[in-house]
This record gives structure tokens, C-alpha cells and sequence, in this order.
């Protein structure tokens, strides 16, 4: 038997023609927030990777202290950092660099002379974890007056939990797409099986089981997933190399880099199997669930 | 082969259509089910082609109580049963050929044993240069011809027709009766519904009277006089 003369003519109907949009669609969105996600969240374990593999030691100035009095507390503090082990780099933030990164909000006639401005030193360990940062606080403080340790853990502690709440809302959204394109597959399987239930009826008489109609109806659900699946796939290919390229001009030094990990890739291709796979399944127990109200 | 007992049935809340009909036939019997339009001919055949179950009694059919029979098995006893239905009830987007193969292809047979089988019947009820047109392009001969045959493609032990001759000349509905005949002597039990006195006298099977929802007569010669 052709495709053309199926037993029951699902493909000509307009909810079949709507479908492998809806899917589509669905695919795409579906794509392309888990590409988000996955991005975001490599991108959030880079940030975590370096501000654990890094702190920041600070030396504010003292009343009273003589001139050059904060630099010498500064030297001395480096000449100890640098000689703790587990220590990569030491970097004395000059005075003028500070200046400069206040400069936006202070204006540019800003005296040093004038502000009680605490000294930086940046801080990069060989690795995270490296070192003990509460330890190494409590030695430098009773040694150094003014020192205080900043171990980045606020700042960590933000990422992470802006990180989880996106990766949480990006699951939300991709169940409830899953869900939409379930009630899709729904809406039009109940209106297959009403259009041709007069053809459903002789099937059953004619000795068909159940299974042998809702094969029917899986074929069909199979066949428009796969057209919306490569659809909407391919889109969402196209708009993540263009978003990738888009990024890449723009040489934004905060922004993640917008690659993905070739096992990221096998997990968006796995998006549009599952939407066929799901659309399949749903075609088939929606099917079955509406025949066994039959005769 | 079939036995009723005491059943009754209604569509619904609604009256009964048949009521307390008891009968027994025996494999491979023939018989004439008649009586005047809405007597319950149809209701009958859709009791015994499974479409239908009872609102009351037991119907045994290939020793089997089907009305207790779960609904998984139906399908397994529809293919043992061949129906003509009295508006043909073909698919209509379907070739002769494809309506006449649906019960070879329900139950899984192999498409060159679907190809040879549907061919020689089709051929055999005249209709092999429309192996391939669709029932709405036949005329109503046609299409009853392409219903018989998907009837009785898969050899069943039971057959019921419904008006099986109501659309086609005396000529042709004799040559009909002669197939079902046919297929009687080859050990397939056949009832045939029809309020077409003059063909039931042509025959000597026995008849059933069904009037008003009851099986009033069994009786040859009251029937056809």
C-alpha cells in the first residue's frame, strides 16, 4: 500500500500540516535555551574556577601613619605572600590603577593625597584550594597592621546562585515546551481518531487490534516530529553559530565564550530525537487511550 | 457456531430493539434472516458481527461466551467472521484492490499471499479491470461486489450480510447467493438479512422471522409463502 493510500488519511489533515511547525518550533526553543544553559553554566564554572584560584589582599591606610609607611606595609606583605607555598603570582596593584578605576565615579581631578585609599595586591594561586586563605589571613594580620583577606566567596556565592536559578528557569521552560508540544501531539491525534472513526470502526470489525490503528497514527506522529525536528534543529544550529560569531566580533571580555563542548552538541541533537520520540509515544497513548472507548 | 439466549438489546436508555431472541446455529448452516425495515435484522447481525454487545442474555459464538469476553480478544474472533455491511462501509480513499486486502492485512499475511489472493477474487467477482479505482468512481453493484469480497477474502467461519443483493439485479444478487453457497459447502456458517421474499424462495435454507425486536418464525414455509 503507497503512502498516498495509508488506511486512514492523517497526513491531510490540516492539524498534521499545523504540526511539524508546532514541533518546529518547539524544537527550536527547546535547542536553543539548553544551548543557553549550557553556555551560562560553563561560563559560571570558568568564573568559579578563577576567583577560587585567586584572592585579593588589601592595606588600608592608618591615621597618623608617616609617608611611604602604607608602601613599606604593602612590600612587606608581598615579600610574605610571595614566599607562601602553593603562591603563582603576586601583583601589586599601583596606586594610579586604582586612582583610574575610581576615576568614572570620582571624576578625573582626583588627588590620591586626598582619599584614604586602601592598597591591592592581586593574588593567583597554582592552583584552587592551594592555599589557606583563613591561615594565611590570621598570619598576615598579626604580622602586617591594616590587612584584610578577600577571598572572592561573596562574589562566588552570587554567581552560583544567579547560575542555578537560570539553569533551574531554563528546565522549567524546556519541560513546559516538552508539555506543549505533548498537548500538540494530543490535540491532533483526538482529531484524527474523530475524523476517521467511521474507517476506525471498520478497522475493529474487520478483526484490526488496537495496536494495528495506533501504528497508523504513530507513523504519522513519527513522520511530521521528524520533519519539525529537522526544521526546527537546523534553525537553532544556524542561530547559535550566528550568535557565536555575533559574540566573537563584539570581543567582550566578560561575556563567556559562546562554544560549545562537542558532548554539548551530542546533547542538542539529542533534543530533536526526543521530540520525535515524545511526539511517537504521546500519538500512541492517546491512540490507544481513545480506542478503548470504542467497541 | 452461534446460539443465543434470551438476549436482549437497546442503543442507550433507549428501547429495547431486541428482546429475549434465543436461536442456535450449527457450523456450517445457512440460513435467511427477514422480516419488514426496523424489525432488528441489522441490530442482530451487529450482535453477532461483535459491533454491539448485549443489554441482556448470552451469545456463544465459536464456543465462546461473547459477552463476557474481554475486549484484547475481540479482534482475534472479528477475523474468524465476515461481514457485508448493508451500506457496504468501504474505505473510500482506498483502491478496490487495498479494501478487499485490509483483513489479509490486519492479520498479517505476507503481500504476495495478500497480491494472489485479492487478485483471483476480484477477478472472480468481475471486477479485475477495476483493480485499482476507488469506491466512490463504481457504481453501487460495484462497490457491494468489492464488500462481499473483502468479506469473504480471509476464508471466515462466519459470514453475515447485511441486504447483501439490495443494489444489484436479480441476475447478479442469484450469482451472489451462489458465491455465499459456495463458500457454505466449503464449511463457512452464512446468514444472510434480506427482505427479498422472491431470492429466499430461489433457496431452500431455512429462515428466521424477525419481527418487532422478536424472533417470532423459524418456519420455511410460513416465511416465503
Amino acid at each position: 500500500m503507497s503512502d498516498s493510500q495509508a488506511v486512514l488519511p492523517l497526513s491531510r489533515e490540516s492539524s498534521s500540516r499545523l504540526l511539524p511547525w508546532i514541533i518546529g518550533i518547539m524544537v527550536y526553543l527547546g535547542a536553543v535555551i539548553l544551548a543557553g544553559a549550557m553556555v551560562l553554566a560553563a561560563a559560571a564554572a570558568a568564573w568559579n574556577d578563577e576567583l577560587t584560584a585567586a584572592f585579593t589582599v588589601q592595606i588600608t591606610p592608618i591615621d597618623g601613619e608617616e609617608d611611604g609607611g602604607i608602601e613599606t606595609r604593602v612590600r612587606n606583605a608581598a615579600k610574605m605572600l610571595r614566599n607562601v607555598p602553593g603562591v603563582a603570582i603576586v601583583n601589586v596593584v599601583p596606586a594610579e590603577t586604582t586612582m583610574a578605576a575610581l576615576e568614572p565615579w570620582l571624576g578625573p581631578n582626583l588627588n590620591a593625597q586626598d582619599l584614604p585609599l586602601p592598597r591591592v595586591i592581586d593574588v593567583r594561586l597554582e592552583k584552587a584550594g592551594a592555599v589557606d586563605l583563613a591561615a594565611l589571613a590570621k598570619q598576615l594580620s598579626g604580622d602586617i597592621e591594616g590587612v584584610a583577606v578577600d577571598s572572592h566567596e561573596y562574589w562566588r556565592g552570587q554567581i552560583e546562585s544567579l547560575v542555578r536559578t537560570l539553569e533551574l528557569l531554563a528546565t522549567v521552560v524546556i519541560v513546559l515546551i516538552g508539555f506543549s508540544a505533548m498537548a500538540a501531539v494530543v490535540f491532533a491525534t483526538r482529531s484524527g481518531v474523530a475524523v476517521h472513526r467511521d474507517v476506525i470502526e471498520v478497522l475493529h470489525l474487520i478483526g484490526a487490534t488496537d495496536q494495528y490503528v495506533a501504528q497508523q497514527f504513530q507513523r504519522q506522529a513519527f513522520r511530521v516530529s521528524l520533519m519539525g525536528s529537522v526544521f526546527g534543529g537546523l534553525l537553532a544550529v544556524i542561530t547559535l553559530f550566528g550568535f557565536g560569531r555575533l559574540l566573537a566580533d563584539l570581543d567582550a571580555a566578560l561575556l563567556p565564550a559562546p562554544s560549545l563542548a562537542p558532548w554539548e552538541w551530542i546533547a542538542l541533537g539529542v533534543v530533536p530525537i526526543l521530540a520525535c520520540l515524545i511526539a511517537t509515544m504521546t500519538a500512541r497513548l492517546t491512540v490507544i487511550r481513545a480506542l478503548r472507548q470504542m467497541p | 457456531m452461534v446460539r443465543f439466549e434470551n438476549v436482549g438489546m437497546r442503543y442507550g436508555a433507549g428501547p429495547e430493539v431486541l428482546s429475549d431472541v434465543t436461536f442456535t446455529l450449527p457450523p456450517g448452516s445457512f440460513h435467511f434472516v427477514t422480516g419488514p425495515s426496523g424489525a432488528g435484522k441489522s441490530s442482530l447481525l451487529k450482535l453477532m458481527y461483535l459491533a454491539h454487545r448485549p443489554s441482556r442474555g448470552f451469545i456463544t459464538l465459536f464456543s465462546r461466551d461473547v459477552t463476557r469476553v474481554p475486549r484484547r480478544e475481540l479482534p482475534e474472533l472479528r477475523r474468524r467472521i465476515g461481514v457485508v455491511f448493508q451500506d457496504f462501509r468501504l474505505i473510500q480513499h482506498l483502491s478496490a484492490f487495498d479494501n478487499v486486502a485490509l483483513p489479509l492485512r490486519v492479520s498479517g499475511s505476507r503481500e504476495d499471499v495478500v497480491h494472489k489472493h485479492v487478485t483471483e477474487l476480484l477477478t472472480w467477482v468481475g471486477l479485475k479491470d477495476h483493480l485499482h479505482a476507488r469506491p466512490p468512481t463504481l457504481s453501487g453493484g460495484q462497490q457491494q461486489r468489492i464488500a462481499i469480497a473483502r468479506a469473504v477474502i480471509a476464508h471466515p467461519s462466519l459470514l453475515l450480510a447485511d441486504e447483501p443483493t439490495g443494489n444489484v439485479d436479480d441476475t447478479i444478487a442469484v450469482r451472489l447467493l451462489y458465491l455465499f453457497e459456495e463458500l457454505n459447502r466449503m464449511g463457512t456458517t452464512v446468514v444472510i438479512a434480506t427482505h427479498n421474499k422472491s431470492l429466499i424462495a430461489r433457496f431452500s435454507h431455512p429462515v428466521m422471522h424477525l419481527e418487532d425486536g422478536e424472533l417470532t418464525v423459524l418456519n420455511r414455509d410460513a416465511e416465503t409463502k
